[in-house]
């Protein structure tokens, strides 16, 4: 505990293979952390805390440069989808709807409406009866703040 | 807390102190707790997680036979839902109504039979 994240990247990991744009740490309801930010961070819960995520578990995932950031987030809420128990609404149901969404807007002309985006990640967040339908939003609320300029074609607005 | 009747309250343990999102059936009542059933922020939650499930329902009211003597319509309607926002999605909406349980038949929205009354409808 409170190794510099560099240090666990570089050092002990020996670097990337490819250019990375983003580690996802902490399982798939961890945060999903910029390289931008990897200087900022050390292994203990206080930082990725104070900074906007989450160690979890602390596994530590490789986004490629090359891997399209709505396609992840696709993939995580399919995950959530399939993992849902269905005993509570906004995960067994917000989950496919959120998939649907980012499919949508990657296979057709259409845009989501920010707003409605917004609602479904507060209302799996506040609404879900356990950590899965209310972790999924913190990974995507990273991806929405650090690569807007990636993800802003699919989205209408602002 | 069952006359609380709604999905989801705010719960804080003193009067203005920091409150957090329960939902109301799963919250056993304490001495102490403050209980918050209709702040802007559960009345929006609320009105999020009917359109959820909204999505997942006919929604022909004026040829259903239970119209005007539905629950979910009437729900629907108290928090506030003109529009489902949704684009059409995956759905069950070519399931049989289950009547093989006590509770309301609504057409088939899909819901588990044990849990036809959560996300606010009663
Ligand atoms: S949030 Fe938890 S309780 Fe609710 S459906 Fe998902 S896995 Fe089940
Ligand atoms: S079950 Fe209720 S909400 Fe659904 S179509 Fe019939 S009247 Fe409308
Ligand atoms: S209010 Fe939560 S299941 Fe009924």
């Amino acid at each position: 505990m409170g190794t510099p994240l560099r240090v666990v990247v570089d050092e002990m990991g020996g670097g990337f293979r490819e250019p990375v744009k983003a580690l996802h740490i902490g399982g798939p309801l961890g945060g999903l952390v910029p390289m931008s930010k990897i200087d900022d961070l050390s292994i203990d819960f206080e930082s990725f805390a104070s900074n906007g995520f989450l160690l979890g578990h602390a596994s530590i995932l490789s986004v490629p440069e090359r891997f399209p950031l709505v396609k992840y987030l696709e993939h995580l809420f399919a995950f959530t989808a399939h993992e849902s128990c269905g005993k509570c609404f906004p995960c067994r149901i917000g989950s496919v709807r959120g998939k649907e969404l980012l499919q949508k807007a990657q296979s057709e002309n259409y845009q989501i409406d920010r707003e409605l985006w917004n609602d479904l990640l507060e209302t799996l967040e506040k609404g879900s009866l356990c950590a899965l339908g209310g972790g999924i939003p913190l990974p995507v609320k990273n991806a929405m703040q650090y690569f807007s300029e990636e993800l802003k074609p699919y989205f209408s607005r602002g | 807390m069952a006359p609380v009747g709604f999905r989801s309250v705010e719960v804080a343990l003193q009067a203005g102190g920091p409150r957090r999102t329960k939902a109301s059936c799963h919250t056993l009542m304490e001495p102490g707790m403050f209980i918050y059933t209709e702040t802007p922020e559960i009345q929006k939650l609320r009105k999020n997680i009917v359109e959820l499930v909204l999505t997942d329902h006919p929604l022909d009211c004026l040829t259903c036979e239970v119209n005007g003597n539905c629950e979910l319509q009437d729900t629907a309607a108290r928090v506030g839902i003109r529009k489902v926002r949704y684009p059409d999605g995956e759905n069950h909406l070519d399931r049989e109504k289950d009547l093989s349980h006590p509770y309301p038949h609504f057409r088939p929205v899909e819901m588990h039979p044990v849990l036809p009354l959560c996300a606010g409808l009663r």
